[in-house]
């Protein structure tokens, strides 16, 4: 077996059923809550975070790194080259300030693999490909309605990592990973159209890796610092969004 | 076939009194301008302003231009103007006689009568002059309200409005002392007063009316806070069959009555000391100055009218008859109950003076029990004060002021109960008297074997019981002190109450069995402190038995599921203020976004099921002339609901508002404001954004950014009457940290909506 059985893995499509059973279990009110009825949205959500948190330090100074596929190249750190996640997102309003969401995210981010003078080499990095189920709820302020207005949210994630050795144009996963997140954010959503929601908060967050495998050990040590740019690619970011109210 | 003629000719006399009574209604088609934009008026107002004016000139012109749009819109859409009826068509053929005799006033004047008890005639700029009802029931002859009439073209002829703004505009950036300033813009609205005076006498002149009614208009105006008439008060007003009242309790009142006779001069420190900061000159000094103008003129003598001496009289009774509405709706018992007096004694008794008097007593009755009664009977205190009140009317007053909460009651059960049986047909009536049976059995808890029997009345026996007779003293604090120390006080079993009803327990079984239906409950104390201090001690003590103590009113709550399929809707209203522009109004901002926020109500509506019933006039067409008076009359009730609070109080549109709930099949009632404040940040803002961008530049840039745009605050209030109940039963104000917001408002509306709707 290439990988080292950690733990039993999670049936990560119990997941939006569960969801869609506690959506139709929480339909108790006489009431029908939602934006003038309409309860069910479908969209896109963007975080990003300052890439402060995760460059790197060497003799040139700091440096981000961003790996582009072909290259991976060292750019001053800067504030205006945040790291993205994606997420696509179904939120259901359950009651006048309640509601829940369901999605799938992805992202993904580089670390360098060799090193000449303590300086990252170009064209030789590693690439952690993440993606996975969140879930969560959401709860509008007082005196507004779901899925209006200002609000808090929190998210549990379950972020599948792909490790990937890339060399010469060629990748080559290495090693799996699992971790677990809480996201907090507090935001505004507002409705344009009666159809558009745009949603834009600012965040916290912070993950926990349960399982990292390698298939070959020499790897390990080139992958420590994973942990630590999962921990800072989500410990602060800013969402941005849009969805489509369908009914 | 004689039986026949007998009833025709007693149901004839009825039928005519209660046509009469009708009221003034406005009728269609409605003008444009009660149902359009003021920002149309406005603007085409604004294009007079000339170019060549200075520029500071053309800046308070726009402004007040606007402001009087705005102002003038706010009248036109109040309900309380009347057009295409018989009152507002003979006023504007006054009008015409003197525009006939006068050619530069012939253009664009519109005049209508408007619903204010108090006599006045205002003018906007814009040529729209109102003649309020108060003045057309006190004038005696045509002459004097086409005096008044010309008075108010005068104003209109010389735009002395806009004059006036730009004059105080002038006086204001002149003059750094507030006083001073104010002064001077006094006095210079005296000077156009006496202006308006000269002018409309000269267009009097120049028509066949009576000149010298110029003077009888002004001393007319000058009487004009006495009542429309004085005749010697009489108890039997308030008295019926065995319900009658000891002479004891008729004390003589210390008020004296206003001079009829005006000062024929007034010297300069008289003259300064009421004038300084009044728009109008001393009545006297106007008079003299017309008179002096008139010696010079030769007299005509001629009575000229437009309307016959009878038309005349019976829009004059008309305007009395309103008047009467007017009091009870105002809450103004003490005039409104003096006044139907008058109209009971010098007219005869028709149906709208009869339901009036039962409302107001019935108000007067219920107000009572939940605020300090007397503070109700406290209206015209001032006038007492001033030396200008009428004195049979506060011989009433004072008669008023010597019963009890139980005795008013049982005279306004009596009254409301015969005054129903004599006119059966009428709901609103019977309604009344009901009610008053009803709290009556509630809060007094009385048996009808607790009243005497008719054998042990008497005249004698009336006359005989307790009271002190002596006359009222003329300062408070004797007064207090005579009350709280002296004064007895009835109390049921020694007081005429306890033989008020005797001659109907003996004779009338409808009343009996009305009475009957009813259960008595445990008898409810007053929370008034003041009421409860003048009571005696045995009264105290006799009550307190079987009294449980009521709760204090608690705040509507919130009913949540009202199960209404469909609700009424008044205009909402939007407003903006920005408090970095030193508080400016945006009327025309305002206007076109309570546009939109109709469109959001209804879409909100609609996506609630819910039916809404809208009456707002900018969306009215000229054929709508029910829905604009149901508007009028729903401002009125809605005005007075609130001044009643959560009592059940019966309304003086009740009439009026029983046909609405029928012809809209709905009992709710909706109100909506927005109101969205602008601030500036505070200078906490500023530092502590600098210090976070020394630190943080993006996150420091952010809130930096923010102090560009305003703070924002957004007030939504939405208020859900009941018709049925007569009060308000929700109210509701949120805030929000931002303004104008679509999504946010609808989502409200329609969460609101969806309370309603639900079961």
């Amino acid at each position: 077996m290439p990988f080292s059985k950690i733990s039993r893995p999670i049936n990560m499509r119990s997941i939006p059923i569960l969801f869609f059973v506690l959506c139709l279990a929480l339909r108790v009110n006489a009431q029908v809550p939602g934006y003038l009825g309409k309860r069910f949205s479908l969209g896109y959500d963007m975080q990003f975070s300052p890439p402060g948190l995760t460059n790197f330090n060497t003799m040139e100074g700091n440096l981000v790194f961003k790996a582009d596929g072909i290259n991976f190249k060292g750019e001053p750190n800067s504030l205006w080259k945040p790291q993205l996640k994606h997420s696509i997102l179904a939120e259901y309003v359950v009651s006048k300030r309640v509601a829940l969401h369901t999605g799938y995210q992805f992202y993904r981010f580089a670390i360098p693999s060799n090193y000449e003078n303590d300086v990252p080499v170009q064209d030789s990095f590693y690439r952690i490909r993440n993606g996975g189920i969140r879930f969560g709820f959401s709860v509008s302020r007082k005196n507004y309605f779901a899925p209006q207005g200002k609000y808090f949210s929190m998210d549990f994630q379950m972020i599948n990592e792909k490790l990937i050795n890339y060399v010469n144009q060629t990748e080559t996963e290495v090693g799996k990973g699992t971790l677990w997140g809480i996201n907090m954010d507090w935001g505004v959503k507002r409705i344009l159209y009666d159809k558009l929601i745009l949603d834009y908060a600012f965040g916290i967050g912070m993950t926990y890796t349960t399982s990292r495998t390698f298939q070959y050990s020499r790897f390990e040590e080139d992958f420590g610092e994973v942990g630590y740019f999962q921990f800072a690619y989500n410990l602060i970011h800013f969402k941005g969004g849009v969805r489509y109210l369908l009914f | 076939m004689k039986i026949y003629w007998m009833i025709l000719v007693m149901v004839v006399p009825i039928w005519i009194q209660a046509q009469t009574a009708k009221p003034m209604v406005s009728q269609a088609p409605i003008p444009k301008d009660f149902i359009s934009p003021a920002n149309n008026r406005f603007q085409i107002e604004k294009g007079t302003i000339e170019r060549s004016e200075k520029s500071s000139v053309k800046k308070v012109k726009t402004d007040f231009y606007l402001q009087s749009n705005y102002q003038l819109d706010y009248i036109l859409k109040s309900g309380k103007v009347i057009f295409n009826e018989e009152l507002s068509n003979y006023l504007n053929k006054v009008a015409a006689k003197i525009q006939e005799h006068n050619p530069k006033l012939k253009g664009d004047l519109h005049i209508y009568p408007i619903k204010y008890d108090f006599a006045n005639a205002f003018t906007f700029n814009e040529g729209y002059i109102f003649v309020n009802i108060g003045l057309i029931a006190r004038i005696e002859n045509e002459a004097e309200l086409a005096f008044i009439l010309g008075h108010e073209m005068a104003h209109y002829l010389k735009k002395h409005s806009v004059k006036r703004a730009v004059k105080n505009q002038q006086i204001a950036s002149k003059t750094n002392q507030e006083q001073e300033a104010l002064l001077k813009m006094s006095r210079f609205s005296r000077e156009h007063e006496f202006e308006a005076d000269m002018a409309g006498l000269e267009l009097l002149l120049n028509t066949p009316y009576d000149p010298n009614a110029s003077i009888t208009a002004l001393e007319m105006l000058y009487l004009s806070d006495l009542p429309v008439a004085s005749i010697p008060f009489d108890k039997k007003y308030l008295e019926a069959g065995t319900l009658r009242i000891p002479s004891t309790l008729l004390t003589v009142p210390a008020a004296k009555k206003k001079s009829v006779e005006l000062k024929a001069e007034l010297s300069e420190e008289e003259i300064n000391l009421r004038d300084s900061l009044s728009s109008h000159p001393a009545i006297e000094q106007r008079v003299q100055i017309l008179k002096g103008k008139l010696a010079n003129t030769t007299a005509k003598g001629n009575l000229f009218q437009v309307a016959t001496e009878a038309e005349f009289m019976k829009l004059r009774i008309i305007c009395r008859e309103e008047m009467g509405t007017l009091y009870a709706a105002n809450d103004e018992y003490v005039n409104g109950i003096y006044h139907n007096y008058l109209l009971q004694e010098k007219e005869s008794e028709s149906l709208a003076t009869a339901l009036n008097k039962s409302i107001l007593f019935a108000k007067l009755c219920i107000g009572a029990h939940y605020k300090n009664y007397k503070s109700l009977l406290r209206e015209g205190k001032e006038k007492e004060e001033e030396d200008m009140a009428d004195e049979e009317q506060t011989k009433m007053k004072q008669l008023l002021l010597n019963l009890s909460p139980e005795e008013f009651h049982l005279i306004a059960m009596k009254q409301a109960y015969l005054t129903s049986a004599k006119f059966p047909q009428d709901k609103p009536l019977l309604e009344i008297s009901e009610l008053l049976i009803r709290t009556y059995r509630e809060w007094y808890g009385r048996d009808l074997s607790a009243f005497a029997s008719l054998k042990e009345y008497s005249d004698t026996t009336i006359e005989s019981l307790y009271h002190s007779n002596d006359q009222a003293p003329k300062d408070k604090d004797s007064r207090i002190k005579k009350v709280k120390a002296k004064k007895k006080k009835s109390n049921f079993e020694n007081g005429f109450g306890r033989y008020a009803l005797s001659d109907l327990i003996a004779n009338d079984p409808n009343f009996v069995s009305s009475y009957n239906k009813y259960a008595a409950k445990t008898i409810v104390v007053s929370e008034d402190k003041e009421a409860d201090e003048e009571e005696s001690t045995e009264e105290t003590s006799a009550k307190s038995k079987a009294v449980t103590t009521k709760k204090k009113a608690e705040k509507p709550k919130i009913p949540g599921h009202l199960g209404a399929n469909k609700i009424l809707l008044m205009d909402p209203q939007y407003t903006k203020r920005d408090y970095r522009k030193n508080n400016k109004i945006d009327f025309v901002g305002d206007e076109k976004t309570e546009q939109k926020l109709i469109g959001m109500i209804e879409t909100a509506g609609t996506a609630a099921g819910l039916q809404i019933e809208l009456l707002a006039p900018n969306e009215m067409n000229a054929s709508d002339i029910d829905k604009f008076n149901d508007y009028g009359y729903l401002k009125s009730w809605m005005a007075e609901s609130i001044s009643h609070g959560e009592h059940n109080i019966p309304s003086a549109y009740i009439e009026e508002i029983n046909a609405i709930k029928d012809r809209y099949q709905t009992r709710y009632l909706t109100v909506i404001f927005t109101r969205a404040e602008l601030y500036k940040h505070g200078i906490g803002h500023y530092l502590g954004g600098w210090y976070v961008f020394l630190n943080q530049p993006f996150l420091g840039g952010i809130i930096l950014g923010k102090g560009f745009f305003p703070k924002r605050y957004m007030n939504l209030v939405v208020g859900i009457f009941d018709l049925e109940e007569n009060r308000i039963i929700y109210f509701n104000d949120w805030q929000y940290k931002h303004t104008d917001s679509p999504d946010l408002l609808k989502s409200q509306f329609y969460a609101i909506f969806q309370n309603i709707k639900t079961h």
